[in-house]
């Protein structure tokens, strides 16, 4: 029973980033922040993991945000509204803990990781949270969202690398300048590994900002997604292992061991830049494996 | 002495014992070990000069000794049987195989192995011949004294059921031109249909009450002094041996004794008479003509003047009597005056004047265990042999075999006790004798286990093909003819689903391979998988009889063979259903048990949905097992079968995440059965488990198999290996994973398993395809530590040496860690294949099922949970187990489904 797509747009700037809204029913009935869905794009394909960035109980439908990185990112991309796709297994994981808290909540969206800090914020502001949303990219065309955001936020910071739009430099600029001011309840982040180990950092009590208890959203290496297989496990600063899949996706950032979820995130960088090759020598995203980045 | 032997020198240094057990006074054992030493310096010579000559034929060695050929030929089967000789050619009829296992060295085991293999005939001999009496027969069955036995072997050296070489069978002591053979009743002279006239032994015989009269007329010609025999003990037909002195008590011994009667263990007693004869079943006969043989000079049994024999088809424990009395005639022994058998019957004469009788093959399942390994049904080794089969009622059928026989027989029929008619060659009687003697031989057919066809080592780790191709077509017949198609199969009782083993087997071997496929199908939906992946040595083919003779039958095989058979010829039918109730059942779980379950339920008219979470059906057959042990087309083939059966299957379904019981409940399901297997895989806090490079066999399984990572880049799903892999774990998903990665283009693969080879959980099969295909194995070893790179790659794990200790709860010797016994093996990936737990995704979703502390689901034997309406089985229930285990759950949930929904709608 394949899963037809309904609507699909690129988004910021770049024919990188693409939103896609799925006739998934039956999924979209119990979809809620925090969790994500695996899917297949066809018979060939590998399971990928795809946080559900929107969800619409009345239409039955999801919205997935995809960056293109490799080849199953890729291939989806190419992916038209009417097409469908084989296998959308979920909702997956775990829903985040719901509650009014006492102080401010901070949200910090990272790249694609925007997407995910949707429902979240969405959420989190029904039950009167006030949110402020720190949106981070590279550059100003790879930022999406920001509207959506706003609606669902009490303020909204953007940052850039490279200063084209909103603060330059790193979502950490304004976050420290926040801790520094103002009582935090919360804070939230989903993005780039690199970000979130620097934004937990930031948040562990160091120079003397308040420690604050802020869940990162660990997006791993995921077969099955039900805790089969153990792929995306990590471990924590004591050594324990944890699933992401089944623990996760969304745990306490303090005591993620970051600097061994980073050499496994690579663990496959090899066979992604020869599955892109054989598919499309020419690509973009091929050209940004092969420099590392 | 010089050049003793083992047995001389292990006699000599227990003299003291052997003559505080008074079976020998001093004079007796002097002779006996003057005899033993002869005939042990004998085979010292032979053996000697077989060892300075090397191969030598036996013509050379016969003139060289000046040893007459019959005694050459006696000693080099003995030192065969020793293992010390090899010789190319025919094998003994038992025991080869074991002997060769226990390494044997020039001194035999004790008769335990005989009876632990269910081989014992119960004949009792070892009781006589052991010099210290260490040996008890008592309740159909011996012990040995452990204290007392010094393990000298003479016991199984003696025992007619350790070894009997054919062509010692076949040996006359006296052949003259009047002897003539047949290969179903061996030699004979005469045989006649005869009956005594003797009045009073009329009275009281079983037919023809030849036996009474011809140890009568021994008696009154002063042929003998004695008889060792059987009567009545003070237990109602349990017998008791004997011995009679004087012909007035021979009418107390009259009569048939189905219960077996253990006569030889008095036989030593024999030294208080001057000559005796011996009455006895076809199983004793064949002791006293290995005594004859073996080991030596007879001490006390050179008084055994006439061997009388009875025919035999079977015989019985005393309890087993008893259980037949019950269970066929709900009668006890104090009700019942006679047992006969005659024409296919078996009769049953009570003391109130009634009579009742059930046919012969309903007895048959109360028989011996041992009675199954006999092909003598009248006494070969006999002077005389006396039965009912081949005559009229009143008559007994009496085989002449000796000269001494002969001349017994004659006297008593000048003394006109005896009335006879001769039964030649041609007449009716002869034919039937001959046939039914032919039918106890049956299973002598030769015919080895057939040799699974498989691929070669070196081609197959080259690809995912299966390994095992199959049975050769002309050899399936054959095999079915080993079967013993025993009374009572306890290979049956060996598969967890009973299938009727011996029925299909039956079915397949007169041809009718369609009945036989029906057969396994009624309890076994999907014998394809169950032929491949069943750990059958373990289960059915552990409990086959014929392992006590060699090898058992190939039932996993077969059972291949037959659903292969209907694959091929595309004579896949959709089995019968019921008319269609319309009543839902939500299947959770499409592995093994879910789908056995589905399928009852579906052919029970149940409208069945199973809910399978991959995008592919089949659970562990799927995910777990690899292409190259069960091709997936074969699961899927399966699947295709339950959806003619009106099975629907969802795909992409999480229970407990997508859907809930609740939901289920909502949607109108009336019943759920749970068989969502152990898939959460078992991680040790080892340090540098997190390393790349570590992965769970599940991973590693999952990408290969249900992902087809050994066709990336052309599947998407990546797998990387590197050069030396280390599997750790001794089961069979840890060695489904060395053999993947080995295809997977892997240098080396080092299996580390922190017990022996003897106690993988491992089916022995994978093990030696795995040893055959170059996979290495480091046992007693376990890891302590996995250490990497600066990249975090793994690459070395250290690890610690372990010895086996006592058992623990698995019943395995526990491993011991050997301090200051760590070393370091290079590797590229490490797999963890060390066990499985409960997932809890289904589980916690519902909080008011109960599970155990470590998350299965708890159960009882039927599948009823906690909850109403709510089934479970399989690994969520049992932990880890086999495929065949999961599916007899599902089929028990099935019923148990069936039986609560008939109760409620």
């Amino acid at each position: 029973m394949p899963y037809k797509i309904i609507e699909k747009k690129q988004l910021g700037n770049s024919d990188t980033l693409y939103e896609m809204v799925l006739n998934t029913p039956l999924i979209a009935k119990k979809a809620f922040a925090g969790n994500f869905v695996l899917i297949r794009i066809n018979e060939k394909g590998e399971r990928i993991p795809l946080t559900i960035a929107d969800y619409d109980r009345e239409k039955g439908t999801i919205t997935l945000v995809i960056q293109v990185i490799g080849k199953s990112t890729l291939l989806l991309s190419h992916q038209n509204e009417g097409d469908e796709i084989l296998d959308v297994v979920g909702p997956l994981g775990n829903k985040i803990h719901i509650k009014k808290y006492e102080y401010p909540i901070i949200i910090i969206g990272g790249g694609v990781g925007i997407a995910p800090c949707y429902p979240q914020a969405m959420e989190l502001k029904k039950v009167g949270n006030k949110i402020i949303s720190i949106l981070g990219a590279r550059t100003k065309d790879l930022l999406f969202w920001k509207d959506r955001m706003a609606a669902v936020s009490d303020e909204v910071i953007i940052t850039t690398n490279d200063g084209t739009d909103g603060i330059e430099g790193f979502v950490t600029t304004p976050l420290k300048e926040i801790l520094k001011k103002e009582k935090i309840s919360l804070v939230i982040t989903i993005g780039p590994l690199i970000m979130m180990k620097n934004v937990v950092l930031l948040t562990s009590g160091i120079e003397g900002l308040p420690k604050v208890k802020t869940f990162v959203s660990l997006n791993t290496i995921m077969v099955d997604g039900t805790g089969m297989c153990g792929g995306c496990r990590f471990s924590t600063l004591d050594g324990d292992i944890y699933f992401a899949c089944v623990d996760g996706p969304d745990v306490d950032g303090h005591i993620v061991d970051f600097d061994n979820l980073l050499k496994r995130a690579d663990r496959f960088v090899d066979q992604e830049k020869n599955s892109l090759e054989c598919y499309d020598p020419e690509c973009k995203a091929l050209e940004k494996l092969n420099n590392g980045s | 002495m010089k050049n003793q032997t083992p047995l001389i020198k292990i006699l000599n240094e227990n003299r003291e014992k052997i003559l505080k057990a008074e079976k020998y006074n001093d004079t007796e054992l002097e002779s006996f070990f003057e005899s033993l030493t002869q005939a042990e310096i004998q085979k010292q010579t032979i053996l000697q000069r077989i060892k300075e000559l090397g191969k030598i034929n036996i013509e050379r060695l016969e003139n060289e000794l000046e040893i007459s050929n019959q005694d050459l030929n006696l000693n080099i089967e003995y030192l065969k049987e020793l293992g010390l000789l090899k010789e190319v050619g025919e094998k003994s009829r038992f025991f080869q195989e074991i002997l060769e296992k226990n390494e044997i060295e020039g001194l035999f085991p004790t008769v335990t192995i005989i009876r632990d293999v269910n081989l014992c005939c119960g004949c009792s001999l070892c009781v006589s011949i052991c010099p210290v009496n260490a040996i008890e027969y008592l309740d159909d069955t011996f012990k040995i004294n452990e204290d007392l036995c010094f393990k000298c072997g003479l016991c199984f050296a003696c025992c007619p059921r350790s070894f009997f070489p054919k062509s010692l069978k076949n040996k006359m002591e006296d052949n003259d031109s009047e002897v003539k053979f047949l290969d179903q009743l061996n030699y004979y002279r005469e045989i006649y249909t005869a009956h005594t006239n003797d009045d009073n032994i009329k009275e009281v015989a079983q037919d023809g009450g030849i036996v009474t009269t011809l140890l009568k007329t021994a008696f009154q010609e002063k042929l003998i002094d004695g008889v060792l025999t059987v009567g009545a003990s003070d237990i109602p037909h349990k017998p008791l041996p004997l011995y009679i002195e004087n012909e007035d008590d021979l009418l107390r011994t009259a009569g048939t004794k189905y219960a077996n009667c253990p006569s030889f263990k008095i036989l030593h007693q024999s030294k208080s008479y001057n000559r005796i004869a011996v009455v006895g079943t076809p199983c004793m006969m064949q002791a006293l003509k290995k005594i004859s043989f073996y080991p030596m000079n007879k001490p006390y049994y050179n008084n055994i003047q006439f061997k009388i024999g009875l025919f035999c088809m079977e015989s019985f424990d005393y309890n087993q009597i008893v259980e037949l009395l019950e269970n066929e005639f709900q009668k006890s022994p104090n009700d019942v005056k006679k047992m006969d058998i005659d024409k296919g019957k078996f009769y049953l004469f009570n003391k109130d004047g009634t009579s009742l009788n059930i046919p012969l093959k309903k007895i048959k399942k109360y028989g011996r265990l041992a009675c199954f390994f006999c092909d003598d049904l009248t006494a070969e080794h006999a002077d005389i042999s006396v039965g009912s089969i081949g005559s009229d009622s009143g008559w007994s059928t009496v085989i002449i075999r000796t000269k001494n026989g002969a001349e017994l027989f004659q006297k008593a029929v000048d003394r006109n006790l005896i009335e006879k008619k001769e039964i030649k060659e041609e007449n009716k009687s002869f034919v039937s004798l001959s046939r039914i003697a032919k039918s106890k031989q049956k299973f002598y057919i030769e015919g080895q286990r057939p040799k699974m066809i498989e691929q070669d080592p070196k081609e197959r780790i080259t690809n995912f093909n299966e390994v095992s191709l199959g049975i050769k077509e002309e050899i399936v017949k054959l095999e079915t003819q080993r079967c013993l198609q025993c009374g009572r199969p306890l290979c049956i009782n060996g598969c967890p689903v009973n299938i009727n083993i011996p029925e299909f087997i039956r079915l397949l071997k007169i041809g009718k391979i369609q009945d036989a496929l029906h057969t396994i199908k009624k309890d076994n939906l999907l014998p394809a998988i169950c032929g491949r992946v069943c750990p059958q040595e373990v289960q059915c083919e552990k409990t086959c009889l014929l392992n006590s003779l060699g090898e058992p039958i190939s039932i996993g095989y077969l059972e291949r063979y037959l659903a292969d058979w209907e694959r091929k010829n595309q004579l896949k039918e959709c089995p019968d259903c019921q008319t269609p109730n319309n009543i839902k059942i939500a299947i959770i779980g499409s592995g093994p048990s879910g789908l056995t379950c589905a399928g009852d339920l579906a052919m029970m008219g149940y409208d069945v949905t199973i809910f399978e979470a991959f995008h592919a059906g089949g659970g562990v057959l799927v995910y777990g097992i690899p292409e190259f042990r069960l091709p997936k087309e074969i699961v899927a083939d399966e699947i295709e079968t339950l959806k003619m059966l009106g099975v629907k299957v969802e795909y992409n379904k999480i229970i407990g995440k997508i859907l809930t019981i609740n939901d289920l409940k909502e949607m109108g399901f009336k019943a759920f059965f749970i068989g969502v297997g152990a898939g959460l895989p078992s991680i040790r806090k080892i340090p540098g488990i997190n390393l790349n490079g570590v992965l769970t066999a599940n991973e590693f399984l999952t990408r290969a198999n249900l992902m087809k990572a050994y066709k990336f880049p052309e599947y998407d799903t990546p797998i990387k290996i590197g050069k030396i892999i280390t599997v750790i774990g001794g089961g069979n998903v840890a060695l489904d994973s060395a053999r993947v990665a080995l295809r997977l283009g892997a240098e080396k693969v080092i299996i580390v398993y922190r017990r022996t080879e003897a106690e993988m959980p491992a089916r022995k099969e994978e093990y030696h395809h795995a040893v055959e295909e170059g996979i290495k194995f480091q046992f007693l070893t376990n890891p302590v530590r996995f250490l990497g790179n600066d990249e975090g790659n793994v690459n070395q794990i250290e690890v610690l040496k372990m010895k086996l200790g006592e058992p623990d709860a698995s019943g395995r010797p526990r491993p011991i860690p050997i301090e200051n016994s760590e070393y370091l093996i290079n590797c590229d990936t490490v797999i963890i294949a060390i066990g499985a737990n409960a997932n809890p995704i289904l589980t916690n979703s519902i909080p008011e099922l109960k599970t155990s502390k470590w998350g299965y689901i708890e159960a009882d034997d039927d599948g009823n949970t906690n909850l109403e309406g709510i089934f479970a089985g399989g690994d969520i229930v049992s932990g880890s187990a086999t495929v065949i285990s999961a599916m007899g759950a599902g089929r028990k949930a099935a019923n148990a489904i069936n039986l609560y929904l008939k109760s409620k709608y």
